[in-house]
């Protein structure tokens, strides 16, 4: 049996991209950090194409696919659009094959139109509302079949209040886009999606469905779009929850880099404690490059 | 074979007969949104003759003296030191601790409460923009503990500066009460419950030290600061989880009125559901207007 430590290794790594056909890349802590290219990721992903496919698998939902392709393009990356899988995308299809049509939002703004695109409607929260004025009878609109929550800084009293109305209700869904605690801000680590999905779960008592990683919907969407086959897959990560935990719950194969927010110094042990195990680690995607060349 | 307590009024008359103590919830109990609940100050008036009486209430709401006046307008006639709140316990036990200064996301009347123990409390402005975090805000290092509870002044930007203290090494994670709502004026609204998992979700799930019910740190004053012991006190209260509980925990004995949360309907699947049993059930305090008869 392979020990932990010794996984970390760039030649098992270069030998993981020779043999897969489909790369799916986190960004943060992967490509870039604090806004700022790392080392060789330009050079590292040009190079897998037109070899490799390659996608960009996201559960941050501050931008729009047209956001995520010029900051990729600002650190020296070609991309299109349609190689962005974040999990808002990923949520409206899950949605819209569901056949839901309404939903009350407490996730980023921008989601709106990814639901309408799906051909689903999202109403808002008032923030100015006096919670007191809420009336538990006719505060709801019936139409509204799911809360979806996600990651905002719009977040305040009044509208968790709001959404909570609706999750009384228990014909109505509740549905997360994901669950990251943090994300890395410009000078410090910043509340994730998760504040706000816990939120919801400390004051209504449910819990959510989850659309992002790592749950399996990343792998449907992708079935469905592109007919890529999770087997064919490996995913390069930063975060041992998200990344590194759907590749081993969806059969596919992983990399853990260490310039993210999985520490140099304790993964081993956050790995072996958590039963999250990479199929390689290396410190960068910088140590990777010159896959392609075989001695 | 699973014994149901007796829902008889005579068993609750000789609890309280044989009782030196008589914690009372309030909500549910004494008054219900707003209005005095059947019987409540005459059966309050009867047992302040004999026995210590104080008011166990999680709600953070209320100072001492405001919870007195309430108190008054329903006629029941009581003093700010018989007040045991939530916000009570968590000033004299952080005092006893030795803390001197916290940072509250809490009701702002707590201010005072911690002042009153030597303890300054640091208040989140919650207008801060996140991108001054680590670059021109940084925390107090003589803040030694975040405290967690009820507050309407709740948003992004001041979990995001509590997220900056709670990764501090040594900081302590304290919650008031982890109720998940309370009666609004026209439906139920999000308690401190949301705002302990709001933190707890973007700190790795780290769980706060839960200072009000069910936690039987109430005793541990009344017996440092009252002589009282637990074993001679009867808990009133409406909710299982709360207030039978925390009798569970300390010790004491209790006693379920369903007059508030737990329904008449309800309380044997609740009881049975939750194995929480209370030591007698009535209907209301009203039911026991007659327990000195038993003496």
């Amino acid at each position: 049996m392979v020990s932990t430590e010794s996984l970390f290794s760039s030649d098992r790594a270069k030998e993981i991209i020779r043999k897969k056909k489909v790369i799916l890349f986190d960004c943060d802590g992967v490509l870039w950090r604090s806004g700022v290219g790392l080392p060789s990721a330009a050079e590292f992903v040009n190079s897998l194409s037109p070899t490799k496919k390659v996608f960009f698998v996201t559960n941050n939902s501050g931008g729009t696919p047209a956001h995520l392709t010029s900051k990729l393009a600002r650190i020296g990356i070609t991309a299109t659009e349609d190689q962005v899988i974040s999990a808002p995308l990923v949520t409206a299809k899950v949605l819209s094959a569901r056949g839901v049509k309404k939903v009350f939002l407490l996730a980023n703004t921008n989601m709106v139109s990814y639901l309408k695109s799906s051909g689903i409607e999202a109403i808002e929260a008032d923030f100015s509302m006096n919670p007191n004025d809420i009336d538990g009878d006719s505060f709801t609109d019936p139409a509204v079949q799911a809360v979806v929550a996600g990651a905002t800084q719009d977040l305040n009293y009044s509208s968790l209040a709001q959404a909570l109305q609706y999750l009384l209700k228990p014909e109505v869904a509740f549905i997360a886009t994901n669950r990251d605690p943090t994300f890395p801000g410009a000078h410090s680590m910043l509340p994730g999606a998760n504040t706000v999905v816990s939120a919801l779960i400390g004051c209504s008592g449910r819990q959510p469905e989850v659309m992002g990683k790592p749950e399996p919907f990343v792998y449907e969407a992708l079935e469905e779009m592109y007919g890529i086959d999770r087997k064919d897959c490996v995913i390069v990560g930063d975060r041992l929850s998200t990344d590194i935990e759907l590749a081993v719950r969806g059969g596919s194969t992983s990399i853990l880099v260490l310039t993210g927010v999985t520490p140099a110094e304790s993964w081993h042990e956050m790995a072996e404690s958590m039963g999250v195990i990479p199929d390689a680690v290396v410190g960068g995607v910088a140590d990777i490059v010159g896959w392609d060349v075989v001695e | 074979m699973f014994l149901f307590p007796s829902y008889r009024h005579q068993s609750a008359d000789s609890i309280i007969c044989s009782k030196k103590a008589v914690l009372l919830d309030c909500d549910g109990v004494l008054y219900k949104l707003g209005n005095a609940l059947e019987g409540a100050a005459e059966f309050v008036e009867s047992i302040q003759k004999d026995k210590r009486v104080f008011f166990v209430t999680n709600s953070s709401d209320a100072s001492p003296d405001h919870l007195v006046s309430a108190l008054a307008k329903i006629g029941i006639t009581a003093t700010p030191d018989q007040v045991l709140s939530a916000p009570c316990i968590t000033a004299r036990v952080l005092k006893r601790r030795g803390i001197t200064k916290v940072f509250l996301l809490a009701s702002h009347n707590m201010v005072s409460q911690l002042r009153a123990e030597g303890i300054e409390a640091v208040v989140p402005d919650p207008d801060m923009p996140v991108d001054m975090l680590g670059r021109t805000h940084f925390p107090d290092p003589d803040v030694q503990a975040v405290i967690a509870g009820n507050t309407t002044v709740f948003n992004y930007s001041i979990i995001a500066q509590a997220l900056q203290y709670l990764v501090r090494p040594g900081v302590a994670f304290i919650a008031t009460n982890r109720d998940a709502v309370y009666p609004g004026p026209y439906a139920p609204l999000p308690d401190a419950n949301s705002v302990v998992a709001a933190l707890s979700g973007c700190c790795n799930g780290r769980q706060p030290e839960l200072m009000g019910k069910p936690q039987p740190l109430v005793f541990d004053v009344l017996r440092e600061e009252f002589g009282i012991d637990a074993r001679d006190c009867v808990m009133i209260g409406d909710q299982l989880h709360t207030d039978i509980k925390l009798a569970k925990n300390g010790h004491a004995a209790s006693l379920l009125v369903l007059t508030g949360v737990t329904p008449p309907s309800e309380w044997r699947s609740w009881v049975k559901a939750s194995g929480i049993r209370p030591d007698a059930v009535v209907g209301g305090v009203s039911d026991l207007k007659y327990w000195r008869r038993t003496a």
